[in-house]
């Protein structure tokens, strides 16, 4: 939905300021459109909004933010606030339509890089409830994660069109290679190398059967 | 998703007569360094799907 990758904020993952950063997405002028869009949507029978984690808002499996996105779309509008709906726990969401039944997930469930680790965001939910706080140095970030804050955000300032090169493992670090060398040497090297060690190791558990 | 009362047969999973996804909407970052620029569209998009429950039970 949205994208804190992009914000200035500190480490990998927005906690204490993971209300502020989203509330200045949802201030916002650009963005503004869509917001109230949302909330007009939420306000009519029959309709249901269900917001989907992805790798680039993880914020949104936070309480806090949750309740903030209620309040912006619904206000205090009971029968608006029951029209939206998180999944937040890497499951997607499934559902029918006709005879058919429907599965959305984001994709980054089966993607290497970009896999959250769901344990890891419930543990800063359950901070964030019991009114305590993370320190970045106990946040593990997924290898896209480090790629995006790391390179990409100093690439795109340059070369605004990275962003469109997908998948970014091949297309976008290949443009990198020929344009920037010395960025693409951030994510070719011997850290890196062993990052994805890790990843590879990782248990199937991040897996969606194929 | 616009919810109907039409029973499902696999079990208790919601029911809709339509779904519509939007992925990777990547609101986010100041002026200049944003993914989403298409904002009026898809605004418009949001609020032409709030209006197809009634365009479906009108048939």
């Amino acid at each position: 939905m949205f994208d804190t990758l992009a914000e200035d904020i500190r480490g990998y993952v927005a906690v204490d300021e993971a209300v502020s950063t989203v509330q200045r997405i949802m201030d916002d002028v650009s963005f503004s459109q869509i917001w109230n869009a949302l909330g007009d949507f939420v306000q009519k029978d029959g309709r249901t909004l269900v917001v989907v984690i992805g790798n680039h808002d993880i914020e949104v499996a936070f309480p806090p933010v949750q309740r903030l996105i209620l309040s912006r779309l619904a206000g205090d509008n009971l029968p608006a606030r029951a029209r939206i709906e998180f999944s937040t726990a890497g499951a997607g969401y499934t559902c029918t339509v006709g005879n058919s039944r429907i599965y959305c997930i984001h994709g980054n469930e089966v993607d290497a890089w970009n896999y959250n680790r769901y344990e890891d965001l419930a543990k800063v939910a359950c901070r964030l409830n019991a009114g305590q706080s993370l320190e970045q140095s106990e946040w593990t970030p997924n290898a896209g994660t480090k790629m995006v804050k790391e390179v990409m955000n100093e690439v795109k300032r340059k070369y605004a069109w990275i962003d469109l090169l997908k998948p970014e493992t091949s297309a976008a670090v290949g443009a990198l290679v020929v344009l920037d060398p010395s960025q693409a040497k951030k994510i070719t090297g011997p850290a890196w190398l062993r990052c994805l060690e890790r990843l590879k190791a990782a248990p199937e558990r991040c897996r969606l059967p194929t | 998703m616009e919810l109907s009362e039409r029973s499902s047969d696999v079990g208790d999973l919601p029911t809709f007569d339509e779904v519509h996804v939007i992925s990777d909407i990547h609101m986010g970052g100041k002026p200049g360094f944003q993914i989403l620029r298409e904002t009026s569209r898809l605004a418009n998009f949001v609020r032409w799907v709030a209006t197809q429950l009634a365009v479906l039970r009108s048939f």
